[in-house]
């Protein structure tokens, strides 16, 4: 007969601790409760429980720190720990049944973790040397995939529509996410080759294959044909061209293609570099805002341009003589997915919003007001910044020249007719974001 | 008779330009290597003044620094380690050890041309970094703080001088803005070093600035910015404080108490507002901000400055 899981429950409250405890004896629980945290911490490391549930608000030892502890102690390091917010006891309930669901679900595999602490390199490494015979998922939101060992060999590999060694190659690009291995008697397959070989070209054309994505400007950046007289004839670059009767993003390219994910694009490259495909810019607002390898680009990007050492949240200088033109342009940024406003409306100068680029930084977007006699403000709000986005012509030069940055990327919206396009802010932006990426690639 | 050093320049003594050289490419390649920050400065010396700049050069370097000559009163100094606020520090530094020289000292404020930049932000190689130090030090000959007064005579006389000289221009900006977007820089940048000047105004007005200020940071050891809010104490004594902010109380000063200035020295930028009469002023020469900072901490007796 299988054990009850414990449950430890620490609550100042002793009513609200008797219902909450209830609630879990009715899932089965066995539930054992402190009402401080110091009690709550003897009791968890002289007998680690299934999990912990905590009051947000506990005496003695605050619910923080107790995680905290409990996560560096290694006998509670595995424990799962649940802050308790404001909560009725069938909605904790639920919340504890979904965890310990879980954690019964991962028992049932033979190995689970995170690809962030045991990368997918050193784990094929250690099934390979343990001879290991079985199904190892990866779960990623992007790019997951399977691949099958017989007796340490790797016999079969699936990402998306990529099966062998483009999906390899696809799934060892990939960084971050989780995995699950299931061991099976026995895996169909011929080996793919040996493990040793295939994962120093993985890691060659991880390195090449990401140095061409974010100069292309990631996975999400559209692409169209470009003339007609360059139509390639055959090859990759004819299936491409095939491929792309509209518009379509990179990521759909690379599925569509035969050939590997590094060929596919260096041979996107030459063909841009040809002008038979060019960048379709206008398709992006339907996809994701920037591709996750130029998101990781200005991520980098980010970080270098702290003056005395790493920065997470980065700026762009958007660049107007007046605060008309920022009015103007802003809804053109809302229409950005990930960009939200300050809630009261810039003034002569201030942040106007911020952009959270999926898998990249935390943008705030700074105005910089552009009149003569504002020019001993640019250096002050605009050093450090990745780009410029000038809401008027002849802006970028000049700011650009001041900050002795000739090669700092900008983007101009220019006024067609009264007011600025509505559209032009937001596609300037992306513009700028793009070629920011490209330049940290190069 | 012993043999000429070939690692030192016969004139000065100091180290030779093609030890600089030398050992700036193998700094360049480890701060590559390792992600680290690297500094250059170039000084040019008065006419017939190189011994005297040479001998507040020596007093001013660590001893990781390499002090070289690179022509005729003409010195490099390579800062291994150091970031851009880093070799503003020493730039600030040499001119306070070439004040102290009786022969430099006795010159127009500012006699000595100096310029700095910083790997990897200024550049990716030497010739680059060389390059855009040579062009701040050409740029520091055309700075208003040449013709400041001695730093004894203060802060204010310095503020006037520089205004009669036509170096601020009008500023459209309010004061609370822009020291609320200054904050807000430093909360984007909690690790960015800068040393801010704060001061004048009525009591209570450093709330907005203090509000927007990162929530973390100050302890004693850390890295990051550095604030000196100068001005009258609350009537009620109720103020909010702040880790990175240093009050400095000035009941009695009436010149301050009428006219509010901000002073922002950081690695890439230098900025000074100055509100005259109700009417706002601004520039952004480095040398004159870094002048008027040095003064201010002198005649208030701000340290360390």
């Amino acid at each position: 007969m299988p054990t009850p899981p414990r449950v430890l429950l620490a609550h100042p409250d002793a009513a609200r601790a008797r219902a909450h405890g209830a609630a879990l004896r009715r899932l089965g629980c066995e539930v054992q409760h402190a009402q401080d945290g110091q009690r709550a911490l003897e009791l968890a490391v002289l007998r680690p429980p299934d999990l912990v549930v905590a009051s947000r608000e506990l005496p003695l030892v605050a619910s923080g720190d107790l995680a905290r502890i409990l996560s560096a102690n290694p006998r509670t390091r595995a424990v799962p720990f649940l802050a308790l917010a404001a909560c009725s006891a069938a909605e904790l309930a639920a919340e504890v049944e979904g965890l310990l669901g879980r954690g019964a679900a991962a028992a049932a595999n033979d190995l689970a973790g995170s690809l962030d602490e045991l990368p997918l390199f050193d784990l094929l490494q250690g099934l390979a040397q343990n001879r290991r015979t079985g199904r190892l998922a990866i779960l990623r939101p992007l790019a997951g995939g399977e691949l099958g060992l017989s007796r340490g060999a790797l016999v079969d590999a699936g990402c998306g529509a990529a099966r062998g060694s483009k999906a390899l190659h696809r799934l060892l690009a990939g960084r971050g996410g989780r995995f699950t291995f299931r061991p099976e008697p026995a895996v169909a397959g011929e080996p793919l080759g040996s493990l040793e070989a295939l994962l120093l070209e993985a890691a060659r054309r991880a390195d090449e294959g990401s140095r061409l994505l974010a100069a292309l400007g990631g996975t999400g950046a559209h692409l169209a044909r470009g003339a007609a007289e360059l139509r390639p004839e055959a090859g990759t670059a004819a299936e491409l061209w095939a491929a792309l009767s509209q518009p379509r993003p990179v990521a759909a390219l690379l599925d569509s293609a035969g050939a590997g994910d590094l060929e596919v694009l260096e041979s996107i490259a030459a063909l841009l570099r040809a002008g038979a495909l060019r960048p379709a810019a206008s398709a992006r607002a339907a996809g994701a805002l920037l591709g996750t390898a130029a998101a990781q680009a200005l991520s980098r990007r980010v970080r270098r341009r702290g003056a005395s050492g790493p920065r997470t949240v980065g700026t762009v200088a958007v660049l107007a003589r007046d605060p008309t033109a920022v009015a103007e342009a802003l809804p053109s940024l809302r229409a950005l997915p990930g960009f939200s406003p300050e809630p009261s409306a810039p003034g002569r100068l201030g942040t106007i919003g911020r952009i959270a680029l999926a898998g990249g930084p935390r943008l705030d977007l700074v105005l910089v007001p552009c009149g003569e006699e504002d020019r001993p403000l640019w250096r002050l709000l605009g050093a450090g910044a990745l780009g410029a986005l000038a809401l008027g012509v002849g802006l970028a030069a000049a700011f650009a020249a001041e900050l002795e940055e000739p090669l700092l990327p900008v983007a101009e919206v220019a006024a067609p007719g009264p007011g600025l396009d509505p559209r032009g802010a937001g596609e300037a932006l992306l513009a700028l974001l793009a070629a920011a990426a490209r330049e940290e690639a190069r | 008779m012993s043999a000429p050093d070939p690692l030192r320049d016969p004139e000065t003594g100091a180290y030779s330009a093609a030890l600089f050289e030398d050992a700036a490419a193998r700094e360049l390649l480890r701060a590559r290597r390792h992600g680290r920050c690297l500094s250059v400065a170039s000084f040019q010396a008065p006419a017939g003044l190189a011994r005297p700049l040479l001998a507040a050069l020596a007093r001013a370097v660590r001893d990781e620094d390499l002090l070289s000559t690179a022509g005729p009163g003409r010195f490099r100094v390579l800062l291994p380690e150091t970031d851009a606020f880093g070799a503003l520090a020493f730039l600030r530094r040499a001119e306070r050890e070439a004040d102290l020289e009786p022969a430099l000292g006795a010159q127009p404020g500012g006699t000595v041309d100096l310029g700095a930049a910083t790997f990897p932000a200024d550049g990716a190689g030497l010739e680059a970094l060389l390059g855009r130090c040579e062009a701040r030090l050409a740029a520091s000959r055309g700075s208003p703080a040449r013709d400041l007064p001695p730093a004894a005579e203060g802060f204010w006389a310095a503020l006037d001088r520089l205004a009669a000289a036509g170096a601020f221009r009008s500023a459209r900006v309010a004061a609370d803005d822009l020291e609320r977007e200054v904050a807000r820089g430093l909360a984007r940048d909690p690790a960015g070093r800068a040393l801010i000047y704060a001061g004048g105004g009525a009591a209570g007005r450093f709330q907005p600035l203090l509000a927007a200020l990162p929530a973390a940071g100050g302890r004693a050891g850390d890295q990051g910015p550095r604030l000196f809010l100068l001005g009258p104490r609350a009537a009620d004594g109720a103020e909010p404080r702040h880790p990175l902010a240093t009050r400095v109380y000035l009941d009695a000063d009436r010149r301050l108490a009428r006219e509010r200035f901000l002073l922002v020295l950081a690695g890439r930028a230098a900025y000074a507002l100055w509100e005259r009469g109700g009417e706002p002023l601004h520039l952004s020469d480095a040398r004159a901000v870094s002048a008027l900072a040095t003064r201010l901490a002198a005649q208030y007796e701000l340290a360390p400055a």
